[in-house]
Parts: C-alpha cells; sequence; structure tokens
C-alpha cells in the first residue's frame, strides 16, 4: 500500500491496484492489534457488523481512505479506512446504515477522512430514511489533529458531493440512530448515545462518560478510572441513560437487531408489523391467578405483560433503573406497541422521580415514531413527600403532562387494579386522550386510596378522636365500593370492565381499530428529550 | 400500442366533444389539437401523457391565445406526475412542453425531420421510458474497458458508455444536435425511468458551452418534474470545465444551471469516468453539487482548473484516500452500482404489512 498517487498507467494495473488498497483498507491495525484487542475480550468493528447484518449483505464504502498517524518524535503511520469502517447492510430484510470505529487504530480515535465517511453516512441516512447504527468505539478525534487553534472548526465545505449539514449536529432527524457503547465513549461518542433512540452498552469492556480519567486529573486533579466514571453498573442503576446494558458485545449487537426489528425506519413511517404464531384472540387465563385482589400485595408486572405480548416477548428497557416503572416495546397481534406499566413489586408501583424521567423519554420516542403507547395500571399515585418535593417532583409531574397531552398516537390502558391520583390520568387516562381504557373487575378508580381520602376529608375527628377504628373501616369499606371500576363504565367514563383473560384479545382489537389514525398522523420530525 | 392514434388528430382542427384516450406503451394518453385548460385537467385528472397535437410538421400550429396562453403560462416550470409531449411548432406549446418532448421539423425541438412514422416511434419510446417500467438487461457490449481508453487524453464516445449501462440501450436524448459535449435524454436503469447527461470527451474534451448548461438545466427541470420526489439524475462525466465568456449573461447562465443542480432535491448519482474540472463538474453533479453518489473509475481526474486535475492531488486514487469519495468503480461494475444506488436512494419503504417473520 502506498499513500501517494498511484503510478498506474493501463486498466490492468489500476484495477490491481484498486483490489490491492481494498484489501489493505481491510487490515484495519495489523494483526498484532487485532490480536491485542481481541485479547481485551472485544471484537474487530468487521466482527461486529457481521454480527449485526444478515449474512452477505453488507456493502462497504470508504475502504480506500487512508489517514496518517502523525505524533511527534514517532515515525508516521498510515491508519487503514482512517479507523472507521462504514457501509450499509440488511438488519432482519431492512436497510440499515452503519458507521464502526476501529479499536486497533489510535484506540478508535477518528482521523479527518473518517470524519467524513462517518458524516457521509448520516446524511444519506437522514436524506433517504434509513436507521444509523453507530458501534462506538472511541469516537474521538485523534487528539493530534485537534490540537491548536484548527479546534476551531471545519469551514462549511463537507465532503466532496456529499451533503455538507450532514455534519452538523442537528435535532431534525427522522431516521433513528442507535448506539452501541463497545468501547470507551468520551465527547462526541457519549453526546451521541444522549441523543439516540436506542443504546446498548457492553459492561465490563465498554464505559461512558462526559470525559476521560487524564481530562478529569488535569481539570480537577482527581485520580480515576473510566469504569468509576461511566461504569454499565453505574449507568444501569444509577443513570438510567442506558437502555440496555449487555454482559458482552455479542448480546449488545442481538439487542441493536431487536430493536431494528420493531422500530420503524425512520418517523414518517409505520414500524412493520410481524404476525407470528401466536394468536390474537389467545385467551390468558393465568393472569387471574397472577394479580391478588388485595391492593397490598405485591406481584410481578412483567410477568403480565409477557403473558399479554406476542410469544412473551418484551424489549425492556433501563430495566435496573426506577423498576417501579416497565418501558419496552413488544408486540400484540403483530404490532409494536410500547408498554408503560407500572410494577407493584418495587415501592408498590409508585410514580416517582425517575419512574417519570423514564416513562417520559419512551412516551415521546414513542410518539415521534408513530408506536402506540400500552399502558397498564396499578399505582397508588405520585409518590410526595419533602424528599421528592427537593428531587423536583414538580417539574417532572409538568413533563408528564406535556408528554401526555402533546401526544397523538393512540392510547390505549388497562386500569388492573389500583388507579390513584392524578397520574391515572397522565399514564393513559381518558382525560389526556386516550383512545381506549378498559379496566380488570379488580380496578379501582379514584383521586386517592380510601386511607388518604379519610384522613383527608375527616382529618379534624380524626385528631379529636371521634372516629373509632369500626367506623374508619366502614368509611373505607365505602370509598373502596364508590371507586370500583364498573361505576366508571356505567357512565362510559371508560370503555368496558374486562375479564383479565381477554386482555390480550382486547388490546390486539383496539390496535386495529386505531391503525386507519395511525396512517394519517404519521409523524415528520422527532420531538424527544435527551436520555 | 397504438402510436397512430396520436397523429389521427394531425391537421384537424380542434376535436370535437373532448378529448380522445389512446394508450401508447401501456400508458393513456390524452390528445389534444390545441392546449386549453381543460385538455390540462382532464390529463391531469387521469394521469396520463398529455400529447399536444398542434399542426403539421412544417406548418404554424394554432397559436395559443387568450384563455391558453394564461394556461400556458401557469404551467412553465410546474410540477407535474405527466409528461407533455408536443408534436409541434407553435412557440407557445414549445415552451410549455419544455419539460417533455418536442417533434418539430423547424425551430427549437428535440427531434428535428422526421417523418410521421419516425415522430410516431420516438414518441412512444419517449412515453414508455418515462417511467418505471420491468427490468431489462442491457445490450450485450464489449467490456467498458475497450471503448474507454485508460489514458484521460484518448477519446471515446460517452454515449457508447450510456448505452451500454441502461437498459436495453435504449434511451430518447432531449434537444438532439444541440451542444454536442454533453447529451441529455430519459433512459431506465434496471427498470427504474432516469433523466442521464453523459460527456463527450471527444467534443473539445467535454467543456460545456452556453447551449450545454442549458441542456443539462432543462434535464434536472425534467428530473423535478417526476413523481414522487422526482426522477433520478444519472450523469457521466468527463469535462474539463466551462467555455470561459467574457459577459455577464454568460456567468448568469453558468450560475444559474449550478444552482440549479446543487440544490435539486432530486437523486443525484454522478459517475466520473474522466476528468471533473471546475463548474462543468458541479453542473453535472460530480464535485460540490450534494450529489448522493459520486463514482469515480480509476482513471479520474478532479481539480478546480485543468491543471489542478492534471497535478498528483487530482487523481481519484488522492479523493478516495481523502474520502472525499466513498469509492472507486470498476468501470464494468457501473451499471450494478448505479442500480444499486438507486435501489439504495428510493428510500426505506413502508413495511407495515409484513408476513412471518423473515429471520431477523
Amino acid at each position: 500500500m502506498g499513500a501517494g498517487p498511484a503510478t498506474a498507467n493501463t486498466w490492468a494495473e489500476a484495477l490491481a491496484e484498486l483490489e490491492t488498497r481494498r484489501e489493505a483498507g481491510r487490515q484495519m491495525g495489523g494483526p498484532e492489534a487485532v490480536a491485542r484487542l481481541r485479547a481485551r475480550g472485544k471484537l474487530t468493528p468487521r466482527d461486529r457488523i457481521e454480527l449485526l447484518f444478515d449474512p452477505g449483505t453488507f456493502r462497504e464504502v470508504g475502504e480506500l481512505a487512508i489517514g496518517l498517524i502523525e505524533v511527534p518524535g514517532r515515525a508516521d503511520r498510515e491508519a487503514a479506512a482512517d479507523g472507521v469502517v462504514t457501509g450499509w447492510g440488511l438488519v432482519g430484510g431492512r436497510r440499515v446504515m452503519v458507521v464502526a470505529d476501529d479499536g486497533t487504530i489510535t484506540a478508535g480515535a477518528r482521523g479527518p477522512a473518517a470524519n467524513r465517511k462517518a458524516a457521509y453516512l448520516r446524511g444519506l441516512a437522514e436524506r433517504h430514511g434509513y436507521p444509523l447504527v453507530l458501534l462506538l468505539e472511541s469516537s474521538a478525534n485523534r487528539f493530534q489533529s485537534m490540537m491548536g487553534a484548527q479546534f476551531a472548526g471545519e469551514s462549511g465545505a463537507g465532503p466532496l458531493g456529499t451533503n455538507p449539514p450532514s455534519a452538523r449536529w442537528t435535532r431534525d432527524g427522522r431516521s433513528p440512530i442507535v448506539c452501541a457503547v463497545l468501547g470507551t465513549a468520551l465527547g462526541a461518542a457519549s453526546f451521541q448515545t444522549m441523543d439516540a433512540e436506542f443504546s446498548t452498552l457492553a459492561a465490563g469492556t465498554a464505559a461512558m462518560a462526559l470525559a476521560g480519567p487524564p481530562v478529569v486529573q488535569g481539570g480537577i486533579g482527581v485520580e480515576t478510572t473510566t469504569q468509576q466514571l461511566g461504569s454499565g453498573e453505574q449507568h444501569a442503576t444509577v443513570t438510567g441513560f442506558i437502555d440496555q446494558v449487555a454482559e458482552d458485545e455479542a448480546t449488545c449487537l442481538a439487542g441493536v437487531r431487536r430493536f431494528l426489528g420493531l422500530f420503524p425506519d425512520n418517523s414518517r413511517e409505520l414500524p412493520p408489523r410481524r404476525i407470528g404464531g401466536d394468536p390474537a384472540d389467545r385467551r390468558c387465563p393465568e393472569l387471574v391467578d397472577l394479580v391478588p385482589l388485595d391492593h397490598r400485595k405485591p406481584y410481578d408486572m412483567k410477568q403480565l405483560v409477557e403473558a399479554v405480548v406476542d410469544d412473551g416477548e418484551l424489549l425492556e428497557l433501563r430495566a435496573r433503573y426506577a423498576r417501579n416503572i416497565i418501558t419496552g416495546y413488544a408486540r400484540i397481534d403483530g404490532w409494536t406497541v410500547g408498554i408503560i406499566a407500572n410494577q407493584p413489586r418495587h415501592l408498590g408501583g409508585i410514580v416517582d422521580v425517575k419512574a417519570v424521567v423514564k416513562a417520559v423519554r419512551f412516551a415521546q420516542i414513542c410518539n415521534a415514531y408513530n408506536i402506540p403507547l400500552v399502558f397498564l395500571q396499578d399505582q397508588p399515585g405520585f409518590i410526595v413527600g419533602p424528599d421528592s418535593e427537593r428531587e423536583g417532583a414538580l417539574r417532572q409531574v409538568v413533563r408528564l403532562m406535556n408528554a401526555a397531552y402533546g401526544a397523538t398516537v393512540p392510547m390505549l390502558t388497562v386500569l388492573v387494579r389500583k388507579a390513584y391520583g392524578f397520574s391515572t390520568w397522565l399514564l393513559g387516562g381518558r382525560a389526556v386522550g386516550a383512545d381506549h381504557v378498559v379496566a380488570w373487575p379488580s380496578g379501582s378508580i379514584s383521586l386517592a386510596a380510601p386511607e388518604i381520602g379519610v384522613a383527608t376529608l375527616l382529618r379534624n375527628e380524626l385528631a379529636a378522636g371521634e372516629l373509632s377504628e369500626a367506623r374508619q373501616l366502614e368509611l373505607y369499606a365505602s370509598y373502596r365500593q364508590m371507586s370500583q371500576a364498573r361505576w366508571a363504565a356505567y357512565d362510559f367514563r371508560i370503555d368496558d370492565v374486562i375479564d383479565p383473560a381477554d386482555t390480550r384479545s382486547n388490546l390486539a382489537a383496539a390496535l386495529t381499530m386505531v391503525e386507519g389514525r395511525r396512517r394519517g398522523a404519521l409523524r415528520t420530525r422527532r420531538e424527544f428529550d435527551t436520555a | 400500442m397504438n402510436a397512430g392514434l396520436v397523429f389521427a388528430a394531425w391537421g384537424l382542427g380542434p376535436v370535437p366533444g373532448g378529448l380522445p384516450l389512446a394508450v401508447i406503451a401501456g400508458r393513456p394518453v390524452t390528445l389534444t389539437t390545441e392546449l386549453s385548460t381543460e385538455a390540462l385537467a382532464v390529463a391531469a385528472r387521469r394521469r396520463s401523457a398529455l400529447v399536444l397535437v398542434a399542426g403539421r410538421p412544417n406548418a404554424v400550429g394554432p397559436a395559443a391565445t387568450g384563455p391558453d396562453a394564461v394556461a400556458l403560462a401557469g404551467l412553465s416550470g410546474t410540477r407535474r406526475p405527466w409528461p407533455i409531449v408536443a408534436v409541434t411548432t407553435s412557440p407557445w406549446i414549445a415552451r410549455a412542453a419544455d419539460l417533455g418532448l418536442m417533434v418539430g421539423a423547424t425551430g427549437p425541438a428535440d427531434h428535428d425531420g422526421l417523418d410521421e412514422a419516425g415522430a410516431a416511434a420516438l414518441v412512444a419510446a419517449f412515453l414508455e421510458l418515462a417511467f418505471d417500467g420491468p427490468p431489462e438487461p442491457p445490450v450485450s457490449v464489449r467490456s467498458l474497458l475497450e471503448i474507454v481508453p485508460f489514458g484521460i487524453d484518448r477519446p471515446y464516445a460517452g454515449a457508447e458508455v450510456l448505452e451500454a449501462i441502461i437498459d436495453g440501450g435504449r434511451w430518447v436524448e432531449f434537444d438532439a444536435g444541440a451542444a454536442a459535449e454533453v447529451r441529455t435524454g430519459i433512459a431506465r436503469i434496471e427498470g427504474r425511468s432516469v433523466g442521464v447527461a453523459v460527456s463527450e470527451p471527444a467534443v473539445g474534451r467535454g467543456v460545456l458551452s452556453r447551449a450545454g448548461l442549458a441542456r443539462v438545466e432543462r434535464l434536472v427541470r425534467w428530473c423535478e418534474a417526476g413523481p414522487d420526489g422526482g426522477r433520478p439524475l444519472v450523469s457521466l462525466v468527463d469535462t474539463d470545465g466551462v467555455t470561459p465568456w467574457d459577459d455577464a449573461e454568460g456567468a448568469v447562465t453558468l450560475r444559474d444551471a449550478a444552482t440549479a443542480v446543487r440544490r435539486s432535491p432530486v437523486v443525484k448519482v454522478a459517475v466520473v469516468m474522466g476528468r471533473a474540472v471546475g463548474l462543468g463538474a458541479t453542473v453535472l453533479a460530480a464535485v460540490g453539487a450534494r450529489a448522493d453518489l459520486v463514482l469515480p473509475w480509476p482513471r479520474a481526474r478532479f481539480g478546480l482548473t485543468s491543471a489542478d486535475a492534471a497535478g498528483a492531488s487530482g487523481s481519484a486514487w488522492s479523493a478516495a484516500q481523502e474520502a472525499d469519495v466513498v469509492d472507486l468503480a470498476h468501470p464494468d461494475d457501473t451499471r450494478g452500482r448505479v442500480a444499486e444506488a438507486l435501489e439504495l436512494f428510493r428510500g426505506a419503504r413502508c413495511y407495515a404489512e409484513v408476513g412471518e417473520e423473515d429471520g431477523s
């Protein structure tokens, strides 16, 4: 390989050189660098691409690019393909664009040609409506090419023949971006991940943070590691920034494939409907045994969700963050839906600040991509008290309100048990325009739980000791009776009270009913908040 | 197919009782002897091609006046999903048909001097190629390596390259005979109707004259007038720039042509066969024209000036190394790569109804 001009004088020489250069571009950092990477339990970009795409469908572009690695005092080296592998292929038969950082070359940092390649792919994805998958190793610019005043940025000139604006940071995109964090994602890579429609991170070998240890050391004098700054564990449980923290890269990529299978190609289309072997009218008699009638007794809402959706498959997002609420994608009768369900197993399914943060972003993404929302409610209301007030509960309540009232996708709601407080309205209530609200016979709807109602309305009598325990129980029973969901059905404040065993078929029928409206309301741009 | 019907009205007066329909190449065609608002409305409603048959060749057709003139003025430059084909020498109708095809004996026509049968065949071919259809293999040809010499200064026929990569080797040319350094027209690639522009490096090294710029600009407007976001523009580029002018008008023509191509929202695929120099390269969508794909052959050279293109940094290898272009192509892969790009740039489809899981 030579970086200089080709010396071919005939077609035969030129075409031979073309093959030689292509082959050189595929060598990545060379066999030793590849072996070192693999020894660290990591995959090369080409390994990852093989796992991502349907076999034999990857079409590479930009493999003839060559970068130059210049470090003072060292001999210049060439960077094959300039350290990033780009192209497109099929995932489940549908086209997807990919930009994969090469960890065998300057730890995945990019040169100028690599940035041009990435910008080209991003531009194509946006212009033609394809999902873009970023397999992130570092994605930072090579330090040496950014030191000095050149950091002021590129001029307006974009890659020859391509669309210069594609290189800009933009939130106007109409196609989903999927980020798999497979190395140390700092700076640009972490920003991108925060805005992605779906993100995954390989625990152990990957981390994500705003800035890495050398910058932290230089900036505030604290010694630290990338894992301390942004490990998978931290993002899974503390920040909730990553949708799926997986144990290894292969699982990450399987998650990406699964997500892409459920998601539309862009915000102007409906998600692909895939009708499998699970009949829409399958009854779920086991649900009656799963959910105790006693509102204080917990159960696993995830089991309920899995019983209702196609083939029991739920792609749960941020599963270990705000565990009192479940968010994820699944299919019902082949239609992709976004599930938002209270989880009584954790904090009684209460809606707290973290739960709202998790639910709002998810609902916004579903809304941006024409994915109907299915709410399964069993919740005692918003969390109250000095701690949550200090956490800014009010702001989150209003964010949820804005998201709920602003949603234009169909919303279908099943009131499983408790449906108390204002959060009942905001999580798929009729008040926010839900298309279909049904309750189980165990459903109970009210401004507040009976105990809270009595404590508020009769607080003077309670304080004066004028209410006997027997009288209190009598009042609770009375409120409980008044809260039964059937009363709401009698005057059509909800659509129906259904046999729990019919939950799946009921939702399937409702999805068919709202399909026409979804086609009429395809979004033209995505609108949602950062992770 | 009954192309003869088009010409049945030739030389007659206005057709009484409305607009007759014919089917040419499987497409309904509305016939009219003069342009009227009503004729346009009927054609639009039927989404058919409008064929204007105004007067015999060599004869001056009925000039549009009054309301017809207004309808024509409103039609020029508008986007419609159906092409207008004029067989005319009327200047009004000629202007309205500038997104279509003019067959006439004199004046600014696409094809002159045809007899009736020849004109009928041309109109039929045009109406066929103006729409997508079933894919056809290219006609069997030699390798492009035999058509195009490797040396950058050695001449070859650009049209021969074009005919080797399009379906059945068939195309209908716009402005035939004008500005021979670039030829434009319509063709199909794997069944997809596309606008094509091809440099003729044997004619003054493909340097674009003012008339050449006008040819390309008209082609771009044809592409934009197509349905569903327009027809793709495929260019085969080997141009050493544009003719220098010393008048302001020439500069304006150049600016307008370059801007029209750059700003055009249609899919643009440029194959750089040889030189891509200066604004000539922009007008042919090879440089700075926001093309979706620029695919040079290994002999290609880029430069702001001829001298730049001849230098070391002007080689296609250098452009690929810097990722200014994302790939180089073997000339014999051109058809396949262009077809692949057209399929890719058709955009993501709606997959709303898919049957059994397809193995994802």
